[in-house]
């Protein structure tokens, strides 16, 4: 059924309240774009959302001119981000991404946080971050530590965070020149994301959404052989968007027109 | 006609309208439905006592409660038990439902329910089904003797839930004979009938009656069921149906409102009932069919023979199918001259989600394989497509079958015109092309294109049986009393610019009012692409009845006769007082002067509308009298002695008449489409759809090529992305982020949308139905188009990225 159990809800504006709150039976919540049909499906069974929009820390994009890099609060949502004009000038493919995730409903309250940390595999922002070299603070109640992107994200539905962490922020490097984002997308999620950092001795190159939890590779430009290697080596999922054969078929096909030759 | 705004726009953008779902009543209970997790098995226990004792719940109702009830429903069949007994045939059959007093209460409570089974094999496809020895259904449902459609009721030694034939002249001996015999063999996947609002229905038993309010389309076809099943009077059961949010047949018939009402009854409470969209596909679904079309040319690419096989994937209960399945074998050979013709069809049951009636009704499924036929028939005779369907396709008037009404339509003039837009896309295309001085751009690498035509002809309209009352107040504005259910599709608006029409007001003087069986007239259905042609000639003969009762009140104040009135110009006057006219006398009095009671465009243009008792079309009568007649309001009023009263008129539509050779009329359907298909990534994008709207007369343009829009972009829908995908027993993509329906990105680029006003229909003003055609070609139309563009035939739909990605893979090989 659509109706979703009665659940207790813990509201606060103050991180360490939240943070006290949060663990096994008691899941944080944000846009709920995730955690709603999963509760809804029976898939998640909480005793209690701890709502994170209230907490001002956890909200805020900050850019670092100094460090080169911006911060994003884990309950920023995707329209806010593809909007921000910081966001947009120095992350121009990660605000793109996000102007383009799942429908206008989602963007304008699923968050940053939800979508990485449901991992969700079929997903554009978890690619992007990590061929930016993004890194996470995960706090609890017992203190705070920061991951990389792969690090937070081990697998299709599973993320390192213990049950009393929240992802807080995320650190974003500026883009450096030569990036592009691809996706392939023919259903409410993406089938295939290709974020490339191509420079003029480098091709790194990540895949998403059509593994299990988004892979890079840097390589010399023109290693040909290193990125069919690579190509042939992913493991792709077999599901409704496509067998693995096609998937593979797709990505060799975008690279081939971006990079040159694979095969 | 002329545009009108959609008079349910306001209410509907701001929030107000009422549909079914809003529906409240004093004292409400929530059910919540238990459903099977097996596709197939034996109910071994069912454990409800820790539900019965969860927080606020009334009662747990499960079949052994149902006592004296009519425990099965289904129209034709009455195979469909409202909670399953002794065995469950789907995943998702309703086993149980919890009445609470909150919604979340009853959906708590639910889970608390125990359901023990044992397992039976679950044939979960059509050909698994009809191979096996295992039977879904063990007994007959119909009485000894009763039949369907000619046919009596199969035995149940197997899965078979019906079978028919249609067949004339000897089709394998034409085809033994015929110089060219082509072969087409397609699947149409199993299909949702997607709808905003997913079904519900609220039902208040109490002593002796039963109201309720539902998604149902048809209401009166669901009165009669409730009424055999609760032994009611028809007139003790009210069936209210307000603004559905979406149809498409899928809310044909009977769904949820024995469940409310057997919970209602269970409860002694009103209870509602709603689906989310995973229970909605466990309700209705389309039939999926795989069929096969041999068709047989002689040397000049005339067709000599079709012999057509059709399966159906028609699910766990019959429901409406075995009607499906009939009308899918007369829409299954198209509107051509085909003198040797088989067609075989059998409808299966599966252990899946029960089919029934879905926009199109049979036709896409049969098109799918008999319009790519003529595409590939084409190819092997090395003759354009279009050509060989000009070669082929049958004239105005000409027989489509024995004893049905004759080919209203006039296919050859609707082929050319979606040639002529197809050419007039390429042209523009090409003429940007030169503008913008890039010749490379004329052939987009990575991208291959392609083009075909479709065309269809549907026995529509269904049973020409329907019935209208419009009731003229004081002041002259009426109010519309019709059955016929809005669902989004414009009835209201169409109906209402009719009635404003023949009455001479304005159409804001037009109110029309919700389907209620307690205070609307008696009506069919609301399908078959019906409502405008159908419905509308009852409301012009309600019109024309009671321009009638005011002249009779008009004479009656005058103390003259009946006849001595004539209605001209939307008023009456008196003959007595007009000169060199033809009398009223032996004209008014027997219904002569008849506009609006079907005759054809010419002659209805002739004699405008408001005209009565004139008796000729051509002698419209001289008034000499010192005014200009009396208006309506000025009859009610003077025969009421009061500013107060009404006058009431009734139009009745039967099997007479304009409707006395079925079908009402023949549905067209011709569209074009022109594909891009990505080599790498096996996406198709529809560049240019062409729809032509053969509607005899639009009364209201813009709604007609809405209907043609929608019809067609839920043909592509079908083309492209929608499937129900079952792994094992349980189907796999139960919500709307994997079961794909049409978004707006995925509308084509191009759209020209014609409409063919012949005035040859049997409606109004020559009107014929819209609704349903502009889909029925489309699937057909976009697997030809593909199909030449990437070089191979498909075979089945839809035709997802992955699947064309493996087209291309064939073509290369």
């Amino acid at each position: 059924m659509a109706v979703l159990p009665e659940l207790g809800l813990v509201r606060s504006s103050d991180l360490d309240e939240v943070l006290a709150a949060v663990g096994h039976d008691y899941a944080p919540y944000a846009g709920g774009t995730e955690l709603v049909p999963a509760t809804g499906l029976g898939l998640r069974r909480p005793a209690a959302i701890v709502d994170l929009k209230r907490v001002e820390a956890l909200k805020g994009i900050e850019v670092d001119a100094g460090a080169g890099s911006v911060t994003i609060g884990a309950a920023v949502t995707h329209r806010r981000l593809s909007d921000h004009p910081g966001v947009r000038e120095h992350l121009p493919t990660l605000a793109a991404a996000a102007s383009r995730v799942g429908n206008a409903r989602v963007r304008s309250t699923g968050t940053v946080g939800g979508n990485l940390c449901f991992a969700e595999p079929r997903s554009d922002l978890g690619c992007v971050l990590l061929a930016l070299g993004a890194t996470a603070e995960v706090r609890s109640a017992r203190g705070a530590r920061t991951l990389g992107i792969d690090e937070l994200i081990l697998g299709a539905f599973e993320t390192s965070l213990e049950p009393d962490e929240i992802l807080a922020t995320v650190t974003v490097p500026f883009e450096p020149p030569g990036m592009s984002y691809w996706k392939l997308q023919s259903y409410e999620r993406p089938t295939l994301g290709v974020a490339l950092v191509v420079t003029e001795d480098r091709w790194e190159i990540t895949v998403g959404a059509a593994t299990e939890r988004p892979t890079r590779i840097v390589l010399a430009a023109g290693d040909t052989a290193g990125l069919a290697a690579f190509v042939d080596g992913l493991e792709f999922s077999d599901d409704m968007t496509g067998p693995p054969d096609y998937k593979r078929s797709v990505l060799r096909a975008h690279l081939d027109q971006t990079l040159g030759a694979t095969q | 006609m002329t545009a009108a705004p959609r008079r349910d726009a306001w209410e509907k953008v701001t929030g107000r309208a009422r549909y079914a779902v809003d529906a409240v009543l004093p004292n409400m209970a929530h059910a919540a439905v238990v459903r099977s997790e097996r596709a197939h098995a034996y109910l071994t226990a069912i454990d409800r006592a820790e539900a019965e004792a969860a927080p606020g719940v009334i009662t747990v109702v499960t079949a052994e409660d149902l006592g004296d009830l009519g425990r099965r429903f289904g129209h034709i069949v009455p195979d469909h038990a409202i909670l399953a007994v002794d065995k469950v045939r789907y995943y998702g059959e309703p086993v149980a439902v919890v009445v609470a007093e909150t919604p979340h209460q009853a959906a708590d409570a639910a889970e608390m329910v125990w359901v023990d089974y044992d397992d039976l094999p679950a044939l979960t496809d059509a050909a698994t089904a009809l191979a096996s020895d295992v039977l879904i259904h063990e007994q007959s449902y119909l009485e000894p003797g009763q039949k369907f459609l000619d046919v009596a009721p199969t035995a149940s030694t197997d899965n078979v839930a019906h079978r028919n034939e249609l067949a004339w002249g000897d089709a394998e001996a034409a085809l033994a004979a015929a110089a060219t015999v082509v072969e087409t063999t397609t699947t149409f996947p199993l299909v949702y009938g997607y709808a905003m609002e997913t079904y519900n229905a609220l039902a208040d038993w109490q002593p002796g009656s039963l109201h309720v309010v539902s998604t149902a389309q048809h209401p009166l076809m669901v009165r009669r069921e409730l009424a055999r099943m609760f032994s009611l009077p028809l007139a003790a059961v009210r069936v209210e149906v307000p603004y559905i949010g979406g149809g498409y047949g899928s809310k044909s018939y009977t769904k949820l409102e024995p469940l409310a009402a057997a919970a209602s009854w269970a409860a002694g409470r009103p209870v509602k009932v709603t689906t989310d969209v995973e229970a909605a596909m466990y309700t209705t679904r389309a039939d999926g069919a795989l069929v096969t079309v041999r068709t047989g040319f002689d040397a000049d690419a005339r067709i000599c023979a079709r012999d057509i096989d059709i399966r159906f994937d028609t699910g766990a209960y019959a429901d409406n199918s075995p009607l499906v399945l009939t009308k899918s074998i007369n829409r299954s050979f198209g509107p051509y001259r085909i003198p040797n013709l088989r067609v075989r069809g059998v409808a299966a049951y599966t252990n899946t989600s029960p089919a029934s009636s879905y926009r199109g009704f049979g036709a896409p499924q049969a098109a799918l394989a008999g319009e790519l036929n003529m595409d590939m028939a084409a190819d092997r005779l090395g003759i354009d497509p279009v050509e060989v369907r000009r070669r082929n396709l049958l004239a105005p008037g000409d027989t489509i079958i024995d004893g049905k009404r004759p080919l209203d339509a006039d296919l050859v003039a609707d082929l050319d015109a979606i040639v002529s837009a197809l050419d007039q896309h390429a042209a523009d295309r090409d003429a940007a092309v030169q503008a913008s001085g890039d010749q490379h751009a004329a052939v987009d690498s990575g991208t291959l294109r392609g083009r075909a035509v479709a065309l269809t002809a549907s026995d529509a309209g269904a049973s020409p049986i329907s019935t209208a009352q419009v009731r003229m107040h004081a002041d002259g504005s009426v109010t519309l009393l019709v059955s016929s259910t809005e669902m989004g599709q414009g009835s209201r608006t169409a109906l209402a610019q009719i009635a404003a029409r023949e009455l001479c007001v304005p159409i804001e003087a037009v109110a029309v009012g919700q389907s209620d069986t307690r205070f609307t007239p008696f009506e069919w259905t609301t399908g078959a692409s019906r409502t405008t042609t159908v419905v509308g000639l009852a409301v012009q003969a309600a019109c024309a009845d009671l321009w009638d009762n005011l002249r009779a009140k008009a004479a009656d104040s005058a103390g003259v006769t009946i006849d001595d009135v004539v209605v001209h110009g939307g008023r009456l006057h008196f003959t007595a007082d007009v000169s060199n006219t033809v009398s009223g006398s032996g004209a008014g009095g027997d219904g002569v002067g008849e506009h609006g009671t079907g005759l054809g465009a010419g002659a209805a243009d002739a004699l405008g509308a408001g005209e009565r008792g004139t008796g000729a079309a051509d002698a419209a009568p001289v008034v000499t009298d010192s005014g200009s007649g009396l208006t309506p309001a000025e009859v009610i009023r003077q025969w009421f002695g009061a500013d107060a009263g009404e006058v009431v008129g009734v139009g009745v539509v039967r099997r007479d008449g304009a409707t006395a050779v079925l079908p009402p009329f023949w549905e067209i359907g011709a569209v074009g489409v022109e594909v891009s298909v990505d080599e790498a990534t096996g996406e198709v994008t529809v560049e240019h759809l062409v729809t032509v709207g053969d509607v005899g007369h639009a009364v209201n343009p813009d709604l007609v090529k809405g209907q043609d829009l929608g019809a067609a972009t839920q043909g592509l829908g079908i083309a492209l992305w929608e499937e129900m995908v079952y792994d094992g027993e349980q189907l796999t993509n139960p919500n709307l982020v994997e079961y794909r329906v049409p978004r707006l990105r995925d509308t084509p680029r191009r759209i020209t949308s014609v409409l063919a006003e012949r005035g040859d229909g049997a409606g109004p003003y020559g009107a014929k139905g819209a609704g349903e055609g502009a889909l029925n070609p489309v699937p057909a139309a976009v697997a030809a188009a593909v199909g030449r563009a990437v070089g191979v035939w498909p075979t089945e739909l839809p035709l997802t990225p992955p699947r064309v990605w493996s087209l291309l893979q064939q073509a290369q090989q």
